[in-house]
C-alpha cells in the first residue's frame, strides 16, 4: 500500500513537471483556413499566368469577405478550440494586420528621411503565418428532401508537411435543419477527436523533440562546396556530425545532399536547451552557425521560417 | 639685376593670374548631348503603373552620367526592355509574386533604328500583386551602378560619331525639308546637332539661319495676306494682329510698314485717334544673326513640343518584335 502511494505521488509529480515544462516551451501557433478544394468549388480562387502555366491559388480574403458560412465554420472551430485550451490565430485578422503593417512600413521614415530596409525576402515573408494549419472542408449533400454535411478537418504541420491530426465524417441527414446548424453539428461532432490527435502530437513533440527542417546552402561567392574537406572530413560530414550530437537521440534524416545543398528532414530538436530555455529552429541552428564560424572560419547567413524551418547559407553573411 | 626684377614681378603677379581664372568646372563637352528617356508601348509586360517609375529611373541614369535628358530632342533615346527570368506565385495568404527581372537598357537612334549602346541589370522583385512586385523591383534599381557610366559614355560617343560622319546627310535632309516648306522640321533637325560636334554644329547653324530666313519670308507673305484681307474688311485690330507678327528681318517688312502707314493715315482722316499700332523695330546693337538662331530654335522647339506625338511616332517594332 505504501509503495503504491509513493508510486502515485511520483507519477503526479512527473505530470506536473512535464506540463509545467511544456507551458514554457515555444508553443506552435494554429490557424484555421478553408481548404483549396473548398475555395475552388466555391469560386474563391485567383488565377495567374506563370510564364505559360495557369496557376490557381486560394483567395482567402475574398472568401472571408463574401461567404458567411465559412465565417461561421471558422468561428465555431476557433471557439471550441479556445475552450479546450488551444487559442487560435484568426486568419481574417492576420490578413488585416498584414495590410496595415504594409501601409505602415511604406509610410515609416526617420527624421533624416531614411526608409525602412526591406529586401525581397523580407517582402516574401509578409504573409499569414502559423505553425499548424487547420484546413477545413465541407460539402452539402442532398438526398431527396434530406440534407447532410460531409466535414473534413486536417491539422497540417506547415514545416514538415505532415498531417498531425484529422477528423472527417458525414453528419446525420436532416429534413429541416439549416446549413449553419448542420455545420455547427459537424464541427462539434469532430472537434474532440481532432483534439485528441493534436494533443498526442504535442506529447510526442515533448517526448521526442520538435520535428523541424533544416536547409543548408552555399552562396555563389563561397570558395568551396559541401565536398570540401575540413580536418579530413567533408563539410557534409561535419554538419551531419553536429546535427547527430544536437538532436534528441540523434534523430534526423538527410533527404537531399548535393555539393551545393543539404536538406535535413525529421530533425528532432529539443524543446529546451541545457539552460532550460525554450528553443526554436533558428536558436538551434544558430549554434551550428557558431560552430562553423569558430571552428572552420566559415561565415553564414541564417534565416528562419516560423518555429520549424531554418535555412543556413554558407559563404558570407 | 634686370632678370631678378622680372622674376620678382612675375612671382608677385602669379597669384592674381590664378585668381582671375574661374574655379568652376567647365561643363564636359560631351555633357551637352541630349537623350530622351522613354518607355515605348511596344515594351510589353511592363505594367502601366511601373512605366512612369522606369522612365524616371532612366532619366536619372542619363542625368547622373552627364547626359542631359531633353524631351524636345526625341531622336536619341534611352529605352528599356524587361525580361522575366523567373516568376513564382506562392500559395500563401496573400499570394506573393516573386519575380527575377532582367532590365535591358538601350541607347538608340530611333530615326535610323540603330542601337548605340546596351547594358542589363537583374533585379529581384516581390509583391502582393504582379504590379506591386514590378514597382518594388524597379524601385530598388540602383541607378548609380558602375555599369551605367560606361553604357552612357558609349552612347554619347556614338551620337557624336553619328553627327561627325553624317553631317552632310543631316544638312541635305534639312534642305530637302525646307524645299517642301517643312521649315520647322528642317530647323529642328539642324538645331538638334550638339555643339560638341563643333564643325557640324557651325555648318548647321549657318544653314539654319538661311532656312530661318526662308521660313520668315514664307510666314511674312502669309501675315501680309492676312493683314491686307483684314484691312479690306475694315478690321483694323485683326490687321494689327497680323502686322505685329512681322519682324524687321522679314523680306516683306517694308510693305508691312507701308500698310501700317496707310491704315494710320486712313484712321486719322476718319477722325479716329486711337490706332496706336507700331511696327516692331530692332535696335542697331542687336546681333541679328544670334537673334535669328534663337528665333529658329523657338520655332523648332515649339514644333517638336506641340506636334511631338505626331512628329515622333517612331516605329519601335525593330527593337521589340525581333
Amino acid at each position: 500500500m505504501k509503495n503504491k502511494l509513493i508510486y502515485l505521488f511520483i507519477s503526479a509529480l512527473l505530470l506536473v513537471s512535464v506540463s509545467g515544462a511544456f507551458s514554457q516551451a515555444k508553443k506552435p501557433t494554429i490557424m484555421v483556413v478553408p481548404s483549396d478544394v473548398w475555395c475552388n468549388t466555391n469560386g474563391y480562387m485567383l488565377e495567374f499566368d506563370n510564364q505559360g502555366t495557369k496557376v490557381k491559388v486560394p483567395d482567402y480574403k475574398k472568401a472571408l469577405q463574401e461567404n458567411a458560412d465559412l465565417l461561421l465554420a471558422i468561428s465555431k472551430v476557433n471557439e471550441l478550440m479556445a475552450t479546450r485550451g488551444f487559442p487560435l490565430k484568426n486568419l481574417e485578422s492576420a490578413l488585416k494586420t498584414l495590410q496595415d503593417q504594409a501601409a505602415e512600413d511604406a509610410m515609416l521614415t526617420s527624421k533624416g528621411g531614411a526608409e525602412v530596409n526591406e529586401s525581397p525576402i523580407d517582402k516574401l515573408k509578409k504573409v499569414a503565418k502559423a505553425d499548424i494549419w487547420m484546413q477545413i472542408t465541407w460539402t452539402v449533400n442532398q438526398t431527396g428532401p434530406k440534407k447532410s454535411v460531409t466535414f473534413n478537418l486536417q491539422g497540417l504541420d506547415s514545416y514538415t508537411d505532415k498531417q498531425i491530426a484529422g477528423a472527417s465524417g458525414t453528419g446525420k441527414p436532416s429534413f429541416s435543419a439549416e446549413l449553419p446548424v448542420l455545420l455547427e453539428e459537424a464541427v462539434l461532432a469532430h472537434i474532440d477527436n481532432f483534439n485528441v490527435q493534436l494533443q498526442a502530437h504535442f506529447d510526442d513533440m515533448f517526448a521526442n523533440g520538435r520535428e523541424v527542417i533544416l536547409r543548408v546552402k552555399t552562396w555563389s561567392s563561397f570558395d568551396g562546396d559541401f565536398t570540401t574537406e575540413y580536418d579530413g572530413k567533408e563539410l557534409t560530414e561535419v554538419i551531419e556530425g553536429w546535427i547527430t550530437e544536437n538532436t534528441v537521440q540523434g534523430r534526423f534524416s538527410t533527404t537531399d545532399a548535393t555539393e551545393n545543398m543539404l536538406l535535413f528532414e525529421q530533425v528532432r530538436i529539443p524543446l529546451m536547451d541545457a539552460n532550460n530555455k525554450a528553443v526554436d529552429t533558428r536558436g538551434w541552428a544558430r549554434n551550428l552557425q557558431k560552430m562553423l564560424r569558430d571552428k572552420y572560419q566559415l561565415d553564414s547567413k541564417l534565416m528562419m521560417k516560423g518555429l520549424g524551418q531554418a535555412q543556413l547559407v554558407i559563404g558570407e553573411k | 639685376m634686370k632678370r631678378i626684377s622680372i622674376l620678382f614681378l612675375a612671382l608677385i603677379a602669379l597669384p592674381f593670374v590664378s585668381l582671375s581664372q574661374n574655379s568652376q568646372g567647365k561643363t564636359d563637352d560631351m555633357g551637352r548631348v541630349a537623350l530622351t528617356a522613354f518607355v515605348p508601348e511596344q515594351a510589353e509586360g511592363i505594367p502601366a503603373s511601373a512605366r512612369q517609375l522606369l522612365q524616371g529611373k532612366m532619366q536619372q541614369i542619363a542625368v547622373q552620367n552627364g547626359i542631359g535628358g531633353s524631351g524636345s530632342n526625341p531622336r536619341f533615346f534611352i529605352v528599356p526592355m524587361v525580361n522575366v527570368l523567373t516568376k513564382e506565385i506562392t500559395p500563401t495568404a496573400p499570394p506573393m509574386h516573386a519575380l527575377t527581372l532582367e532590365v535591358v537598357f538601350y541607347i538608340v537612334d530611333a530615326s535610323n533604328q540603330t542601337i548605340f549602346s546596351q547594358t542589363s541589370i537583374t533585379v529581384k522583385a516581390v509583391g502582393a500583386s504582379e504590379d506591386k512586385a514590378y514597382i518594388a523591383g524597379l524601385k530598388n534599381l540602383n541607378v548609380k551602378a558602375g555599369q551605367f557610366k560606361g553604357f552612357v559614355e558609349t552612347g554619347k560617343t556614338k551620337i557624336m560619331e553619328f553627327y561627325n560622319s553624317q553631317c552632310d546627310v543631316v544638312m541635305k535632309g534639312a534642305q530637302a525639308l525646307a524645299g517642301q516648306k517643312k521649315y520647322e522640321e528642317a530647323l529642328f533637325g539642324l538645331l538638334s546637332v550638339p555643339d560638341v560636334c563643333r564643325e557640324c554644329f557651325d555648318k548647321c547653324m549657318d544653314l539654319s539661319i538661311e532656312i530661318y530666313k526662308q521660313y520668315a519670308n514664307y510666314k511674312c507673305t502669309e501675315y501680309m495676306a492676312g493683314a491686307k484681307a483684314s484691312w479690306a474688311a475694315m478690321n483694323s485690330d485683326k490687321a494689327a494682329e497680323f502686322l505685329g507678327k512681322i519682324t524687321p528681318d522679314m523680306e516683306c517688312y517694308p510693305q508691312a510698314v507701308q500698310l501700317t502707314e496707310e491704315i494710320t493715315q486712313k484712321m486719322l482722316a476718319d477722325g479716329a485717334n486711337v490706332w496706336t499700332f507700331k511696327m516692331k523695330q530692332y535696335d542697331d546693337s542687336v546681333d541679328k544673326e544670334k537673334l535669328m538662331i534663337q528665333a529658329g530654335k523657338d520655332v523648332a522647339v515649339s514644333w517638336a513640343y506641340w506636334g511631338a506625338s505626331a512628329n515622333f511616332n517612331w516605329d519601335w517594332n525593330w527593337l521589340y518584335k525581333k
